[in-house]
């Protein structure tokens, strides 16, 4: 493989959540940070694990092993991966730091989160 | 080169203006007599958007607005005449324009699917106007002041005719005008900057950090001065001790000297100063204690003028956050000239006459409730056209005047923008009300309600859209929905009628959305604000014996828990809780909290967006130590069909850290203890003396005390003493720690009933069974 193809790989940040690997376009991420403090969100639905203040601005934290099928988690040393989204950002919990990993782009890859349509399956919606 | 984007950036802030202008014009055309001047601005405006429009190639834009600039130019040469379908035609225009502008703003194409017909309608005019001129043409050729004077017979008014008369001279005058008023707008630039909107926003985020950290550091700044304060006390303690010391030392003379120093052996004791290890050692001592005092004293200073300066600096971000915001303000006028046209409008849909006046247009508010209260705003005056004024007909069997007025006035009252809807209609029918209250099983046959407590049912939601799809004459379409959305900027909607005569709305906003006063409260471990302009009252509550309602000032109002609506574990239990009376429009509610804090100024944030749904929040703020606060809205509180589904995580890692309080005289005791406990995770709290240790375990949460004996103002015996007698305190664990190790000392502990007794100097490892043994067996 020549040099240019390699430039063309995309690249990916995986987390953990359970036993469950999950991946996420690293250009939409913004940080990873360790949580030291989590304040609750009450009258949230379960995947909003909480809330977070990361310089100023609320990034919710979200528990992806309240969406899909996985073994509760443990989150005691939990990193938070900050995304960007809307103007927002949102933060995913993973049991692990993430690491990094490129794939070329023909490759089909599973289990990437798309963050738009999260977004917008996601986020609570004003009571019809 | 330039940048396209950030051409069409700069077009976009322009062309708002411009529209605002085209509007603001638009409506004055239809309304004002003195009709030249307005023509000639807005022929002015919509050339300056044609061409600016057309430098960033949005042709369609420009060709509407060269459409525009074209009639207006024939109503200016007056060879068309201001009439409604011209006007109506020029709306329409601007209605396109907006439109385009709308989709460019979003990054979508310039594309706008009634191009084709507003070019039409405007070609229409424009061909009615070539035909009417060559009418006049062949009547008057190549005589354009002819044709002015042929007009002058026909127009009634001499103060017209003198302007028409002297035609060529006020066309030049005109052109002149216009010049001047290019000019004026080419080299005026002094004294307004234009900025984005996002700008500002994104500086009063920062302002709000800032102030976020200026907090923090006052309240750390706080603790280092009290800290410095017994770092000097005890250095001056120390100081005085070894001087005593180098006084009684430095000049004695034991005998071995004269024995040693064979140099000196002929002079006596007071004839020659001789050391000895023990004097030099003190000499020593005393120069570095001095050294210390001088530092000490230094340092003293300095945090002198830290606090001053921080102190200044408060004040100086205080002027900052408030200027920033002021420059956030927009005339209210600006929103209340965008509903002339859907009055209009509206009205002719419901074969009305309606005018719409327009009071305190200058009153100034932020740019978000601005934003905001437009489609609630709409929603009260189409109610006012729909349901509130009678046809003209009826008014005038009721001798009223035929045209019914809307009055939207604005004032401001204290930190408060009021906000009036009021129609000279035929007020709300409270007796209907009060019937299809009763059919739906809102009343019983009993109550005797109230003018006012009837007005209040238009806002349940259920009953008012059955209202209105009942009857007709009924008002309320939607009247929740409208209080729902000025919930969300903090406001409050009240109603007032008069049957037959007028009925008034009255919307309360805070000016500004960005800086507001709170009150802080705590509902299990989380805390939350309200803001203070929904509060009437906070009351303890030393029972509460009929859940569910609170007799108040003579009235029954309900009470909820905010525990259960959220679904939180309170801590406390019922007797020593708080009732935050709340207003929610007209009517009063009281919300049982665990614990109310205090007021404070603060910067709420609009919701998150991901979070957006939660309509029991309005926003959320950020204490100065970086607690998340959620700005709770009691109007939705109470409107609840919101069922939670809360669930509270435990990596809540603060309120789960169990605590300990160190009582001990010795700084270095506490600051050794303090950093070794929290390396454990635990909360420490330390105090100095007994009674202030005794105040820290009435007003915090404490698992464990370790105190020492020998301690100021109340020694330790009796803060066990204390501890052991009081009902709420009387299970915590207490461990003394002291250097006194006889026998006498530790039995009378153990019998006051402290359970431990530890001699100092003490180490980590029987601190570290302490741990274990009284709070967690699992460390390590």
């Amino acid at each position: 493989m020549s040099k240019d193809d390699e430039t063309k790989e995309i690249s990916y940040c995986v987390f953990r959540v359970g036993e469950k690997e999950f991946l996420l376009p690293t250009s939409v991420i913004r940080e990873v940070i360790d949580i030291v403090k989590i304040f609750p969100v009450p009258g949230s639905p379960e995947y909003v694990y909480g809330a977070i203040p990361v310089r100023g601005k609320i990034v919710p934290a979200i528990d992806l092993s309240k969406i899909y099928p996985i073994e509760t988690p443990i989150y005691n040393d939990a990193k938070l991966i900050i995304v960007d989204i809307k103007n927002e950002n949102i933060g995913f919990l993973s049991e692990i730091a993430p690491f990094f990993v490129s794939f070329d782009p023909e490759i089909v890859i599973e289990d990437v989160i798309d963050i738009k349509t999260f977004f917008e399956t996601y986020s609570i919606k004003q009571p019809r | 080169m330039i940048n396209k984007s950030e051409l069409l950036e700069y077009f976009l802030l322009e062309a708002e203006d411009h529209i605002n202008a085209l509007e603001n014009g638009i409506s004055e055309l239809h309304a004002s007599s003195e009709k030249s001047n307005i023509i000639e601005e807005l022929f002015r405006v919509s050339h300056t958007l044609k061409g600016s429009a057309a430098l960033v190639k949005l042709n369609i834009t420009s060709t509407i607005a060269h459409k525009m600039e074209d009639i207006l130019e024939a109503l200016m040469n007056n060879k068309i005449e201001v009439n409604s379908l011209i006007v109506e035609s020029l709306s329409y225009m601007l209605d396109g324009i907006k439109a385009l502008i709308y989709n460019v703003s979003r990054g979508l194409d310039e594309y706008l699917e009634t191009n084709q017909n507003i070019m039409q309608r405007a070609d229409e005019i424009l061909k009615k106007e070539k035909s009417d001129t060559t009418i006049f043409e062949t009547k008057a050729p190549e005589n354009l002041s002819g044709l002015i004077s042929q007009e002058i017979k026909d127009s009634k008014t001499y103060e017209s005719a003198q302007v028409i008369n002297t035609s060529k001279p006020a066309i030049e005058n005109i052109s002149k005008k216009l010049d001047k008023i290019r000019e004026e707008s080419d080299f005026f630039v002094g004294n307004f900057v234009k900025v984005d909107a996002q700008k500002i926003e994104d500086m009063l985020n920062l302002i709000g950090e800032v102030t976020i950290k200026k907090n923090y550091l006052l309240q750390k700044a706080k603790n280092v001065f009290d800290t410095s304060d017994e770092i000097f006390f005890t250095g001056r303690k120390l100081i005085n001790e070894v001087n005593e010391f180098a006084e009684r030392n430095a000049y004695a003379l034991p005998d071995n000297i004269k024995y040693i120093d064979h140099l000196l052996s002929e002079f006596g004791e007071l004839e020659f100063d001789r050391y000895d290890q023990l004097n030099l050692f003190s000499r020593k001592l005393q120069e570095i204690t001095n050294d210390m005092a001088e530092s000490l004293r230094e340092l003293n200073s300095f945090f002198e003028i830290f606090g001053d300066n921080l102190k200044s600096m408060d004040s100086m971000i205080k002027i900052l956050k408030a200027n920033l915001t002021d420059s956030r303000m927009v005339d209210i006028g600006i929103l209340f000239q965008r509903f002339v046209k859907p009055v209009r409008e509206v009205a002719k849909k419901h074969n009305k006459k309606v005018e719409l006046r327009i009071l305190g247009g200058l009153t100034k508010i932020d740019r978000v409730i601005f934003e905001r209260l437009f489609s609630p705003l709409m929603h009260l005056i189409m109610n006012a056209i729909s349901h509130g004024i009678e046809s003209a007909e009826i008014r005038l069997q009721k001798n009223k005047k035929a045209v019914g007025a809307i009055t939207l006035s604005a004032k401001k009252e204290g930190g408060l923008a009021v906000i009036e809807v009021t129609d000279d209609g035929k007020g709300i029918d409270t007796e209907l009300i009060y019937r299809e209250a009763f059919k739906q099983g809102l009343l019983n046959a009993n109550d005797k309600p109230s003018q006012e407590e009837l007005l209040q049912l238009i806002f349940i939601p259920g009953f008012s859209t059955s209202v209105i799809t009942d009857m007709t004459s009924g008002r309320g379409m939607g009247m929740s929905a409208v209080r729902r959305m000025i919930a969300g900027i903090n406001g409050i909607l009240e109603v007032s009628t008069e049957t037959g005569i007028c009925t008034t709305f009255r919307i309360k906003v805070p000016l500004s959305l960005a800086i507001s006063n709170v009150l802080l409260f705590r509902c299990g471990s989380p805390e939350f604000v309200i803001p203070s302009n929904f509060i009437e009252e906070v009351m303890q509550s030393t029972s509460i014996a009929n859940k569910g309602t609170i007799e108040y000032r003579g009235k029954k109002i309900v009470i909820v828990e905010l525990s259960e609506i959220l679904g939180i574990p309170t801590i406390s239990d019922t007797t020593d809780k708080y009732i935050i009376i709340c207003n929610v429009s007209d009517k009063k509610v009281g919300l049982i909290v665990d614990d109310v804090i205090g007021q404070e100024e603060t910067i709420i944030k609009t919701m998150h967006g991901f979070l957006e749904g939660l309509q029991i929040y309005s926003g959320t703020t950020i204490s100065g130590d970086g607690n998340i606060r959620f700005v709770l809205n009691p109007v939705n509180i109470f409107e609840s069909q919101f069922k939670p589904v809360t669930t509270i995580h435990t990596i809540f890692k603060d309120s789960n850290k169990k605590s300990i309080l160190i009582v001990d005289d010795s700084i270095s005791v506490r600051k050794y203890a303090t950093l070794f406990f929290e390396s454990k995770n635990f909360k420490v709290y330390s105090a100095s003396n007994g009674v202030e240790g005794l105040n820290i375990l009435y007003d915090k949460p404490v698992d464990l005390v370790i105190t020492d004996l020998e301690i100021p103002v109340m020694h330790g015996y009796e803060l066990i003493n204390r501890i052991k007698s009081s009902t709420e305190l009387q299970d915590i664990p207490i461990v003394v720690l002291t250097s006194r190790s006889g026998e006498k000392h530790r039995e009378k502990a153990i019998a006051l009933g402290a359970q431990d007794y530890l001699v100092k100097p003490f180490d980590e490892k029987s601190l570290l069974n302490i741990l274990r043994k009284y709070l967690n067996p699992s460390i390590a």
